[in-house]
């Protein structure tokens, strides 16, 4: 028996906002691959819990006539690395999806608890970064938009004030149209395990695709948040391919601040960097020259 | 404060009334004597416990019984039901020897018969991928994707 005193289901936005006004202690659940295995080790007592894996408005994927990706903050992994929408625009979400824990916790993890549970190892948050993915947060008076890249204020601190939730992930058409991209993900395992390091690079090749265009790179571990590179992506801008491979590794070495931990060293983390950099690059570059 | 669920194992419909911290896993074994899912890790790493819910293999230690409402849960037992006929994944495993101890088998079977029942064919690579929630500290898994093979074949053809 877990410890969870009250585990109010909730079938619509407004109603888990509301149960969530009621008490401010209240956790937000939905697959509860994270939670309840925190409850069963002892690290949160006596949970009140909002169950919103039934609000429909908070399902499903879709896109706006201008190009704008919708994807609900209930979608699951398993949902993502299969949705054909996702795999035409965004194959980098897709493939940082089936990077997640495996298959079962794949069918009930969702993207929306991977985002606000505010941990640098999310799988598809640096995947995110590179899409420059709006949040939508609403609550009780009104719904508002925060870019990914601020949401993240610290290790397990995010932007999602008490009594708000998390309603719904946006993609620009301008932040995925003539991408490609890759998330690479370094673990001691190839199934069931934590990123000791994880890098997303999303590519943009000039028109005669000698050239980087524009690149955008974030590596999850690699600091408290998942980070953004931007330093080092203005400095690979232009470069060709070689260059990039050559110069890149250092380059985003020298702009992250892995740390040491059981599961991996900080100088082992920074070695990974460069090769994991260089990994996804060559990657993205390949699904960029077919 | 007690939840009120309605849901739907193995083809019956039962109302329960469970406390809010009731594990799945824990309502299955208990209440209704399905002792074919196993409590295994408990922390939904080893797929000792796996079900299907509304047809998607999903782990039952992590899934709380007061979210199953409206649910359709299948174990095991709920595969041979009509007529005692084993499932063509069930006579797989046998047929294979894809089973030694036991212990993972029943959760290795559900995630089969999803796997199976989707009617799209896998590569082993890919079977070796979407089996990689459990856990077989036996067979070495080799037998138990010679099974999967088989009754996808079985079951295409």
């Amino acid at each position: 028996m877990l410890d969870i005193v009250k585990n109010e289901i909730a079938h619509s936005i407004s109603e888990a906002i509301s149960l969530l006004n009621q008490n401010h202690g209240t956790l937000v659940v939905a697959g509860g691959t994270d939670i309840l295995v925190k409850i069963r080790a002892g690290k949160i007592n006596k949970a009140h819990l909002v169950y919103i894996n039934k609000i429909s408005e908070l399902t499903g994927i879709s896109i706006s006539e201008s190009g704008v990706i919708k994807i609900g903050p209930l979608t699951t992994f398993k949902e993502l690395e299969n949705n054909p929408l996702i795999l035409e625009k965004l194959p980098i979400l897709a493939i940082a999806a089936g990077s997640v824990g495996g298959p079962q916790i794949r069918a009930a993890g969702t993207i929306g608890g991977n985002i606000c549970n505010g941990v640098t190892s999310a799988d598809t948050s640096s995947s995110l970064l590179t899409l420059n993915a709006r949040l939508e947060i609403s609550n009780n008076n009104t719904t508002y938009n925060t870019l990914i890249e601020d949401f993240y204020l610290g290790p397990s601190r995010v932007a999602l004030p008490n009594g708000s939730l998390l309603t719904a992930i946006y993609i620009d058409k301008k932040d995925y149209t003539g991408y490609k991209g890759h998330y690479e993900k370094y673990s001691q395992r190839n199934a069931m395990d934590i990123a000791t390091l994880g890098c997303a690079v999303q590519l943009k090749l000039n028109k005669e695709k000698t050239l980087i265009d524009d690149i955008r790179i974030a590596f999850g571990v690699a600091a408290p948040v998942p980070l953004r590179l931007s330093k080092a992506e203005d400095l690979l801008t232009g470069m060709t391919i070689d260059q990039a491979l050559l110069r890149g590794p250092s380059i985003v070495k020298s702009e992250i601040s892995p740390r040491d931990s059981w599961r991996a060293s900080k100088d082992f983390r920074l070695h990974i960097a460069g090769e994991i950099f260089n990994k996804a690059l060559k990657l993205a570059w390949k699904a960029s020259v077919i | 404060m007690l939840n009120i669920v309605n849901l739907n194992i193995n083809g019956e419909n039962h109302e329960i009334a469970v406390n809010p911290g009731e594990v799945l896993t824990d309502t299955l074994r208990n209440r209704f004597n399905l002792t074919s899912v196993k409590k295994g890790c408990g922390v939904g790493e080893c797929g000792a416990c796996a079900v299907l819910i509304d047809g998607i293999a999903m782990n039952s230690c992590i899934y709380l019984t007061a979210w199953a409402g409206g649910k359709e849960i299948i174990t095991v037992e709920g595969l041979s039901k009509k007529g005692n006929n084993l499932h063509p994944v069930q006579k797989a495993f046998i047929e294979e020897a894809a089973i030694q101890c036991g212990f993972c088998t029943p959760g290795l079977i559900m995630t089969a018969v999803e796997i199976v029942g989707s009617g799209k064919k896998y590569s082993r690579d890919e079977i070796r991928r979407l089996i990689s929630g459990h856990l077989c500290r036996c067979t070495g898994y080799e037998n138990i994707i010679n099974a999967i093979e088989h009754s996808i074949h079985e079951i295409n053809n």
